[in-house]
């Protein structure tokens, strides 16, 4: 006889075999057919290559647009340019370019966990946050203008530097067991498994809608 | 140029496609198991199964862990559907695994027995607790413990100990109903 505590179960996965129905015959293209792929090789093109695409092709019109006799586009270019030159010379935010690494970071996906706390570090008056329930099974955080960098670690994801008129959108599982947003130290939204805890305005799409700029009255808890 | 560039997008989607049809083959079998042996439904499983794939279909890319992601989303879509449906997880009923299973066509001794094991197999895993079930069922499919930590959302560190809970109560639970029976 086994003992509870074997570390192998062939008896158990023998016992759960009886349920079994038959496999149904599904394949790999007939998925891909259902995803909306209609041909099944060289059909589908990833969203990331698409992007790549596009700029090497925009890039390349450009400097078509660039070389050819006549174009305006040098003397743009040189007015352009002339123009930044003449511009008062700003002070160089954090060493490796701040605005940069901004404008690269303007998403991130998160895995929920037991626990996430979503903080914005500072509170930012016009600035707002929308959230959104959906079925996925990561938190998605964008910043539609690329205001905001993003820093997560174990159960917590900060997000700084998203200004008016960024609105950063926020999509939670609704799986998700506990997700907390802070915005200018206070709780602005918690999900709580099924419950939600917020003052924020529900939009008429079921959407959450928190401005960012923590009222004078509100008690941060 | 751009013929260069379209045929290295299509050598991308194609490896994809390439990756994705491994990815499938791997576990979409298993994946619907798991959801058979949840639900009781094998429609609903086909169904969420499919689902989850088509997800991973059109996410473009594979995750770093692709089974595990597609527990998650599969576990997701369950919970999902039986919120929708507004029905409770329930037993499978003798009218319904007796359906399934009339393929068989063993000597009616057999049948009998066999149709008693599913009934007290079904009646088992209705009495463990949510997460010990689905626990439970995934590691009889295969899945590692590192994907059935992402994929039910626990700390690795604890799985064994907690499969361990799973494998005993289950034990019992089955003796128990044995018991009963007697």
């Amino acid at each position: 006889m086994m003992s509870p505590d074997d570390d192998t179960m062939p008896d158990v996965i023998a016992l759960l075999q009886t349920l079994d129905h038959p496999v149904p015959p599904v394949t790999a293209e007939s998925v891909m057919i259902r995803a909306g792929a209609a041909a099944p090789a060289r059909g589908r093109v990833p969203p990331l290559a698409r992007w790549a695409a596009a700029i090497v092709l925009a890039a390349g019109a450009a400097g078509v647009a660039y070389a050819l006799p006549g174009s305006p586009v040098p003397r743009w270019i040189a007015a352009l340019t002339s123009r930044l030159e003449a511009r008062p010379e700003r002070q160089p935010r954090e060493a490796g370019g701040a605005a940069a690494r901004a404008r690269e970071s303007a998403g991130i996906a998160v895995a929920p966990g037991r626990d996430l706390v979503i903080v914005f570090s500072a509170s930012t008056p016009g600035a707002l946050a929308r959230v959104t329930l959906g079925d996925g099974a990561e938190v998605v955080v964008r910043s539609p203008a690329g205001g905001a960098t993003f820093t997560s670690d174990a159960g917590r994801l900060l997000i700084q530097g998203p200004g008016a008129p960024d609105t950063v959108t926020i999509e939670i599982p609704r799986g998700a067991r506990r997700v907390e947003i802070r915005a200018g130290g206070a709780r602005v939204f918690l999900k709580d498994g099924a419950s939600i805890d917020t003052g924020a305005a529900r939009l008429g799409d079921g959407d959450f809608e928190i401005p960012l700029a923590r009222p004078p009255s509100q008690d941060p808890r | 140029m751009q013929g260069s560039l379209h045929d290295s997008l299509g050598e991308t989607a194609a490896s994809f496609q390439e990756q994705f049809t491994a990815t499938f083959d791997a576990n979409f079998a298993r994946l619907y198991r798991v959801l058979d042996r949840l639900s009781g439904e094998p429609e609903l499983a086909d169904d969420l199964a499919q689902e989850a794939f088509v997800r991973l279909y059109r996410r473009g890319s594979l995750p770093d862990a692709p089974a595990a992601w597609l527990v998650s989303v599969a576990m997701n879509l369950f919970r999902n559907a039986r919120a929708s449906q507004g029905r409770r997880r329930r037993l499978l009923t003798l009218a319904r695994a007796a359906h399934a299973h009339a393929d068989a066509s063993p000597a009616p001794d057999e049948a009998v027995v066999a149709e008693e094991t599913r009934r007290r197999v079904c009646a088992t895993l209705d009495g463990m607790p949510d997460r010990e079930r689905r626990l439970l069922l995934l590691q009889a499919e295969g899945f590692s413990y590192r994907e059935i930590a992402a994929g039910l959302e626990l700390h690795e560190a604890s799985i064994g100990t907690l499969l361990a809970r799973a494998r005993r109560l289950f034990r019992e639970e089955y003796a128990g109903g044995t018991d009963d029976e007697s």
